[in-house]
């Protein structure tokens, strides 16, 4: 899912736009043909909008990234990989409201 | 004429799981196992020092005995996995787990007269069923293996420009297809089985195969990781020269950061793990073949800050620095208390003893792996003689019962190829074997120092292991793992059929099943879910099946698998069975028998045996002694309740080792 807001991301970029990252990132993970990745892209994006200073969102296509499902151990889509100080802070599977991914958010960001 | 009653304020009890007495004996007779022979010249065993196990002799059935003194028929704990009648035929229960004894054990006989217990990585003690006694794991064959928060990995660390790959252990040997193709459509995800089952054993299934029953248990397995290495570029502290490599960890979630360095200014030789690149110092390091310290770190679990312990092992190291191979172990949460009771003894056995480094299992069979294998494990026993000697020194305790896995293990990896005609290299892994043994006799020489006048130790395992017959297949039933398909499908009685390309047992025409170790199930109407055999033709078909079995040849050497087979009330006078017991008990001829549980107690196979070991030394026990009677391991508890002069468990159905005594 790429949008202006959120830039799809892939293996070789991966690790220097999350772990190295030195403001936090939400990493969605996703695929075209998922009905609650869908659901869930408002809200992200909407999120993505209201905390661009304080976060970057990007993106990765589960079905052109087998290796990085395999490496974060995904067992399903749509998942939100929190990353702050270089390290995976929290994970959110499944689809959530916004009010509840904007408060995970935030309790990470506030740590 | 004095008497031993109560002679022994103090009891231990060392079970040494798989011990085989026939090994014992040969390596004795070789002037091996100083230790082991100082029990046997000051104290008592048994011809043969060998003691009857109960049926089947596998491990959590013989071990409730061994606390109980009651036959697996009263102590309800009944194989490796246990079956409760009334619940679907492939659903099985996990056997270490104390809700499953039916029987008194005799740490709680104990707590009845207010004396205390230690139990140390014991069989069926978990979960704790006394308010006073002190527990330290029990959930699996190894202490601690339950409690560890990160995988086993290997780094392929090589020069080079690609990203970071890592296969998780699980998908790398579960089969499991994790690519994504669901979604997640609920609100609360939940969590998988693979999760729930990440460090102790994944749900026993249908056993189609030899490869997909028990020996999956024992499959070499990591987390494999691909990084490559670059020049040091960043760092505060980098000699020049230096490399660099990300190494991943806390299951993907985070990073650390590997400095390659050669000492001598030409040849790399040296590995230093750093939090970051403008650390100061590092965590750790290791240099060519060899372990680091302890490396302590935070890892971020469940949101929370956790202090965590682990080491790195170099398992090949180039010189020029453009590839290394390096193991990190089983990464262990220092004060979670996991698996201990009181919870806070964890964090202070670690902080006496310092952290417990698992078995290495990335691989196996191959002289490097083999090599570390031993190592770990060698390190292992010797933090269990720091934590019981701590524990032993600095707590309230009359009775402590301990149980090391490491020869059990071995016996599982490496006795099939100690034979000449089954591998090239059988004498190395006839000297594995061993190595645990010798390792086995150091902790028995570290234990006999808590030897004194009021003080009785008992040395025991709960079978032996034999290794296969090089000679034969091994025919498919008595696995362990689950319902084996083989035998009683070849026979009619299981129906297969496919679903979505995976076989699943077709209970609309299976009449009866074979079920873990030793048992068959007649999927009886109005007792199983899915029954359809009508009760009044139960007797008939049980005959039947008993009568082919006896019947049946293995199709490659014409001779017949079954030794016994006994219906549900005969099965009885072994003392297996009871209220969940199977519809038929049957035992394989030595010959066709696994490493141990489906062949008889007593069996021996090409200088090996599966007898359980006995040998007793100290207060009320006679000086270096052959006792001339069979002894059972429903025999240990009554004796240590008459030495110690507390009450039997109330189940008990041993009798006292009256000939072992001083009286």
């Amino acid at each position: 899912m790429e949008s202006k807001l959120i830039q799809s991301i892939n293996a070789s970029n991966f690790d220097d736009l999350t772990f190295e990252s030195i403001i936090p990132v939400v990493v969605f993970f996703s695929a075209e043909r998922c009905g609650v990745c869908k659901a869930l892209s408002p809200a992200i994006e909407e999120i993505a909008s209201d905390f661009s200073e304080k976060l970057k969102i990007l993106s990765v296509d589960v079905d052109e990234n087998d290796s990085l499902v395999k490496r974060f151990r995904l067992r399903g889509i749509p998942t939100l990989l929190i990353f702050k100080d270089g390290e995976v802070k929290d994970r959110i599977t499944g689809f959530q409201p916004k009010a509840i991914l904007e408060a995970q958010i935030q309790a990470i960001l506030k740590v | 004429m004095t008497s031993s009653y109560g002679k022994a304020k103090k009891v231990l009890l060392l079970g040494l799981d798989g011990a085989d007495p026939l090994l014992v004996q040969r390596y004795i007779k070789e002037g091996k196992l100083p230790n082991f022979k100082r029990v046997l010249d000051g104290g008592v065993s048994t011809v043969g020092y060998s003691m009857q196990a109960v049926l089947p002799a596998i491990t959590p059935p013989n071990w409730a005995s061994l606390a109980t003194g009651a036959w697996p028929s009263t102590h309800g704990v009944s194989c490796f996995w246990n079956h409760t009648l009334g619940n679907p035929l492939d659903q099985l229960e996990y056997g270490f787990n104390s809700n499953l004894l039916k029987a008194e054990p005799i740490w709680r006989a104990y707590a009845r007269q207010g004396k205390k217990s230690i139990l140390f990585n014991y069989p069926t003690a978990w979960p704790p069923t006394t308010e006073n006694d002190i527990y330290v794991d029990g959930t699996s064959v190894y202490t601690n293996l339950s409690g560890n928060i990160d995988y086993e990995k290997v780094y392929e660390c090589i020069e080079g420009n690609f990203p970071i790959e890592e296969i998780s252990h699980i998908l790398d040997n579960s089969g499991t297809d994790c690519r994504v193709e669901g979604e997640v459509s609920s609100i609360q995800a939940t969590l998988s089985k693979e999760e729930h089952h990440n460090y102790g054993y994944e749900d026993p299934e249908l056993v189609t195969s030899e490869a997909t029953g028990e020996s999956i248990s024992e499959e070499a397995k990591s987390d494999k990781i691909k990084t490559p290495i670059k020049d040091a570029v960043g760092w505060k502290n980098a000699p020049t020269g230096a490399k660099e490599v990300i190494l991943p960890v806390n299951n993907g979630g985070s990073r650390r950061y590997g400095l390659i360095i050669a000492e001598d200014g030409t040849n790399y030789n040296t590995i230093k793990i750093y939090l970051n690149k403008q650390s100061e110092n590092p965590l750790g390091e290791a240099k060519v073949n060899e372990w680091s310290d302890w490396i302590y770190d935070t890892y971020i679990i469940n949101g929370k800050n956790t202090k965590v312990a682990y080491k790195i092992r170099v398992i090949s190291f180039d010189p020029d620095g453009s590839n290394i191979k390096l193991y990190s172990s089983f990464v262990l949460d220092l004060y979670g208390g996991k698996y201990f009771f009181p919870e806070e003894i964890g964090g202070e056995i670690y902080d006496k003893a310092g952290p417990m480094l698992q078995p290495v299992n990335y691989d196996r069979l191959n002289p490097t792996a083999d090599q570390i294998m031993l190592e770990s494990v060698t390190e292992m026993y010797h933090w269990h003689e720091r934590a019981i000697n701590y524990l032993l020194a600095n707590k309230e305790w009359d009775l402590f019962y301990i149980h090391l896995h490491g020869i059990d293990m071995y016996n599982h990896y490496y006795l099939d190829y100690t034979f000449e005609e089954s591998s090239p290299e059988y004498e190395r892994y006839q000297e594995l074997i061993y190595k645990i043994y010798e390792v086995s006799d150091n902790f028995i020489g570290e234990m006999l120092k808590h030897l004194d006048e009021d003080t009785t130790i008992f040395v025991v395992s709960d079978h032996g292991g034999v290794g296969k017959n090089p000679g034969v297949e091994i025919p498919l039933i008595g696995d362990m793992w689950g319902l084996n398909t083989g035998v009683m499908g070849d026979l009619g009685y299981t129906k297969i059929k496919e679903v979505n390309g995976v076989p699943k047992i077709d209970w609309e025409n299976t009449t009866a099943v074979a079920q873990r170790a030793t048992f068959i199930y007649v999927n009886l109407k109005g007792r199983d879910p899915d029954g359809i055999v009508d009760p009044k033709d139960y007797d008939a078909l049980v005959t039947k099946i008993i009568d082919d079995l006896y019947n049946y040849r293995d199709p490659k050497t014409g001779k017949r698998v079954i030794s016994f087979a006994l219906n549900r009330e005969d099965m009885g006078v072994l003392g297996v069975g009871g209220e969940n017991g199977g519809d038929i008990f049957y035992i394989l001829e030595p010959e066709f028998t696994r490493c141990h549980g489906n062949g008889l107690s007593n069996h021996s196979l090409l200088g090996y045996s599966m007898n359980a070991l006995f040998a007793a030394i100290g207060a009320g026990i006679k000086k270096g002694e052959i006792i001339d009677r069979k002894v059972k391991v429903v025999d240990i508890v009554p004796t240590i309740s008459y030495l110690s002069g507390t009450p039997i468990p109330k189940n008990a159905e041993g009798g006292i080792i009256y000939q072992a005594l001083e009286e």
